[in-house]
């Protein structure tokens, strides 16, 4: 409990607050632009962490991963175009509100979930925390090693029709992964000789190419500027939103559940989130013909969900190292820069700096979505800055930082190697997500399933011996065929109705 | 075109200025030192080798015939082989200094064909007293005392958890193993003493030898049972030491943190980095994280440096390992 206190009081110096709000303006003003989300924020200003306090930098951090979803909600709802992926789904429900003058009404509801769907996910993550001892002594390398396995199956097969290029994409990131010295032979792969890939593809330089820069290419090549003229402006019936949330709170508590659970399981992320909420929402719905054009549930189910994935995508990276999402790789680089490592003795010895991280969270969730309401008019401006003006700037702020990661100029051209590759993967239309999950996940699988076959001698079999490790394979069977059981039911149950039609018909003389 | 023009230029100009906050300071002319020396750290930022030499960075600061900066450099790459190969490649003019861990860096050069040879660095002189090792096993392991190791492993292979090649785990396990005489196999790939040493408790491995002030730690917050402690004499209570264990070498067995120059200084260089070293275990702020973390203060010169490195390659150099 003390510590629960102290990490609070770490966040009342005057730099911390002021860490917080600057995280908290960079999310807004990240999360409204298209194509540059959380994690190219957190990417481009990992260098500038460095110099800062551990809970400064957690401040920082947490003010932008919990505001970009917000800024994201704002020109979904007035420009439909989504800030951040996760948010084309609210664009589904939220731009036909706003096209019928409602658009105050469906900004305050989206703030409202924000806020409250952010809670419910910090909430189970506090709840988990104590249980994370023994969470953590139930999970050794053979459990990582599913847990591995199962994100990437997740990846690839929720990646909704597109998933052989998932598939692709996901076999490109692990192939990447073997890069450099392994960890548990010494051995040294695909270096050809070149000292800086002695550690593998350094991922922060990439990530900054895959995301960063090859969303302002693709940004001028379409040109002209991020919104499309013509949208409507006015902004009023926003505390009704505000209320609406609370409402329909059988709606908001179902998306923040989903987002939890999505966000406990590695490999998923906000989109799928954000999909799942929304499409059960519909599918359980007594009015379903009502979304799409207007309904409110909508917003709420898709915008809790994200929010209570942000805190419960916490769990799986402090507590195991094993990030949930693009954005918690970049925040756990930035975790390992201050010195600590995720893992079981993190969240034993660093209490504190956690506590700290979970309240400046929450603060975050809140803030933003107060401020969002504030400044959605003028946010929605920044959508029509001209490309040419934006594109260099991000670019070249993207390189520079690039390098600054640790003075190595092959940074620079890792990052320049992979905006290439990013905007190829853009232009064809291939997810960039699941190249990055790969590239960690990879290595994590390899590593934890030598360390396994170690433990056992060789010995396939001792995955069926343990019990989380049972319930990983299930999951992971499962996932495998979920998608694929839908229409064996469907087809089954028209064969059953055939079989009733054709005995009716036989009875029937 | 105009907007083109001119935020291209604005974005060049930024890049450009950002750039050349980057670039460090000074040129090479007067007395040494007249310039800053660079401290080549081959580990991640934050962890203990990494305070260590930041402090001592700090003391030998004051140290020097004339006033300069000491600027810790992390290259942790392979393992920190990244490091210690540009300190081999630097040029002997005092200007570059680095900091080693034996034995794990023999192992490094063995495992990964490294491109440096450890008998031709500079070195230049340590400054605490290298801690020893123990064996130790999970809290809810079955097994009471060495001798209920010892018999286990007459029936089976047992397992230890620990690094890769790079940390001196690795090599200390092996060494250690040995010479008990135990049957064993590692499970290697942890990445550091937390990993490895939770591994341990977890129940990964069957036992796992570490440094001793780990060990400590943990048996107080009452996660780790510590069987055998490497040191001529036990200070654990009720668990043998090297003597009585019948192997007084193991407490060779110990993790030495070395400052090392490039190959080829000069005898002047070497000596005037040497007295700063050892007057840096003099400064306060040494003494008092030394104290709070349990390390003996140990200063040694370049000549007591080289001969450390030399002992302890013999004795590695005795065993087996992989």
């Amino acid at each position: 409990m003390a510590d629960w206190v102290a990490g609070f009081q770490s966040l009342l110096g005057f730099e911390e607050i002021l860490y917080l709000s600057l995280g908290i303006a960079i999310g807004l003003f990240v999360g409204v632009l298209p194509g540059i989300g959380g994690t190219t924020a957190l990417v481009l200003l990992t260098p500038f962490t460095f110099s800062l306090e551990p809970v400064q930098a957690f401040a920082l951090a947490a003010g932008i991963m919990g505001s970009t979803s917000m800024g994201g909600v704002v020109t979904a709802i007035l420009l439909n175009t989504p800030g951040q992926t996760a948010n084309a789904v609210t664009c589904l429900d939220g731009f036909p509100l706003a096209q019928q003058g409602k658009a105050g009404y469906a900004i305050g509801a989206a703030a409202s979930s924000n806020a409250l769907g952010g809670m419910i996910g910090i909430i189970s993550l506090l709840a988990i925390m104590p249980l994370a001892g023994q969470l953590v002594m139930a999970f050794g390398p053979p459990e990582f090693f599913l847990l591995a396995v199962l994100g990437l199956v997740l990846v690839a097969t929720t990646a909704r029709g597109r998933m052989f290029r998932a598939l692709i994409t996901t076999a490109f990131g692990l192939a990447l992964a073997t890069v450099g010295f392994s960890d548990v032979t010494g051995q040294e792969r695909f270096t050809f000789g070149n000292e800086y890939l002695w550690d593998g593809v350094h991922l922060a330089p990439a990530l900054i190419g895959l995301f960063a820069v090859a969303e302002m290419v693709q940004l001028t090549v379409k040109g002209g500027s991020v919104a499309k003229a013509g949208a409507p402006a006015a902004i009023t019936g926003m505390f009704d939103g505000l209320m609406a949330s609370i409402r329909n709170w059988g709606t908001l508590l179902r998306g923040s559940v989903i987002g939890t659970v999505v966000g406990i399981i590695p490999g998923i992320g906000g989109t799928v989130a954000s999909f799942l909420s929304y499409g059960i929402t519909v599918q359980s719905a007594k009015d379903p013909e009502t979304f799409g054009k207007g309904n409110i549930k909508g917003i709420i189910a898709t915008e809790a969900a994200i929010n209570a994935k942000d805190g419960s995508m916490l769990i799986p990276t402090l507590a195991f190292g094993i990030p949930g999402s693009a954005e918690m790789a970049v925040f756990m680089t930035i975790l390992v820069l201050h010195g600590m490592q995720p893992g079981p003795l993190m969240m034993m010895q660093n209490q504190v700096e956690i506590y700290g991280l979970i309240w400046a969270l929450t603060a975050a969730c809140v803030i933003s979505a107060a401020v969002g309401i504030f400044l959605a008019r003028p946010l929605a401006k920044l959508t029509r800055i001209d490309v040419q003006l934006l594109a260099p700037v991000i670019i070249a702020v993207g390189f520079v930082g690039s390098y600054a990661i640790d003075l190595s100029i092959e940074n620079v051209l890792i990052t320049a190697i992979f905006g290439v590759i990013g905007y190829v993967m853009i232009k064809f239309d291939y997810p960039r997500l699941p190249l990055v999950i790969a590239i960690v996940l990879g290595g994590i699988a390899e590593r934890n399933f030598h360390q396994s076959m170690m433990m056992s001698d060789g010995d396939l079999s001792m995955f069926l011996g343990r019990a989380v490790s049972v319930v990983l394979l299930v999951s992971i069977a499962l996932s495998l065929l979920a998608p694929n059981l839908k229409p064996l039911r469907r087809a089954a149950a028209m064969r059953r109705a055939a079989g009733g039609e054709r005995f009716k018909r036989k009875i029937g003389g | 075109m105009e907007i083109n023009r001119r935020a291209a230029l604005a974005g060049v100009l930024a890049s450009a200025s950002s750039l050349g906050a980057c670039t460090s300071s000074g040129n090479a002319d007067g007395p040494y030192p007249s310039r800053d020396i660079t401290f080549i750290i081959p580990v991640g930022a934050g962890g203990g080798t990494d305070i260590y030499a930041r402090l001592i960075g700090e003391g030998m600061e004051k140290h020097t015939p004339h006033p300069t900066n000491i600027i810790p450099m992390n290259i942790a790459s392979g393992g920190g082989g990244k490091g210690i190969t540009q300190l081999f490649r630097a040029p002997p003019d005092g200007y570059t200094v680095g900091i080693m861990t034996i034995p794990g860096i023999f192992t490094l050069q063995k495992v990964r064909r490294m491109p440096y040879d450890l008998s031709r660095f500079s070195w230049l002189g340590a400054v605490t007293q290298g801690e020893n090792f123990g064996l130790a096993v999970g809290a809810r392991s079955p097994l009471r005392s060495i001798g209920d190791l010892q018999d286990l492993a007459r029936k089976r292979e047992i397992t230890f958890a620990a690094s890769g090649p790079e940390g001196t785990a690795y090599s200390a396990t092996q060494v250690s193993a040995q010479m008990l005489g135990l049957q064993y196999r590692m499970i290697t790939g942890y990445r550091g003493s937390n990993d490895y040493i939770t591994g341990a408790m977890r129940g990964d491995s069957d036992a796992v030898i570490a440094a001793l002030s780990s060990i400590r730690r943990l048996q107080d917050g009452g996660a780790l049972r510590v069987l055998a402690s490497f040191e001529l004499e036990s200070t654990f209570p009720n668990v043998p030491g090297a003597r009585e264990l019948g192997q007084p070498d193991l407490a060779m067995i110990t993790a030495e943190r070395v400052i090392a120059g490039p190959p080829g200084m000069t005898d002047e260089l070497r000596a005037t980095l040497s007295h700063a070293i050892v007057q840096a275990a003099s400064d306060p702020n040494v003494a008092n994280w030394a104290n709070r973390i349990g390390e003996r203060l140990n200063p040694r010169d370049g000549e007591a440096a080289t001969a450390l490195v030399e002992e302890m390659r013999a004795f590695f150099d005795r065993w087996d390992i992989a």
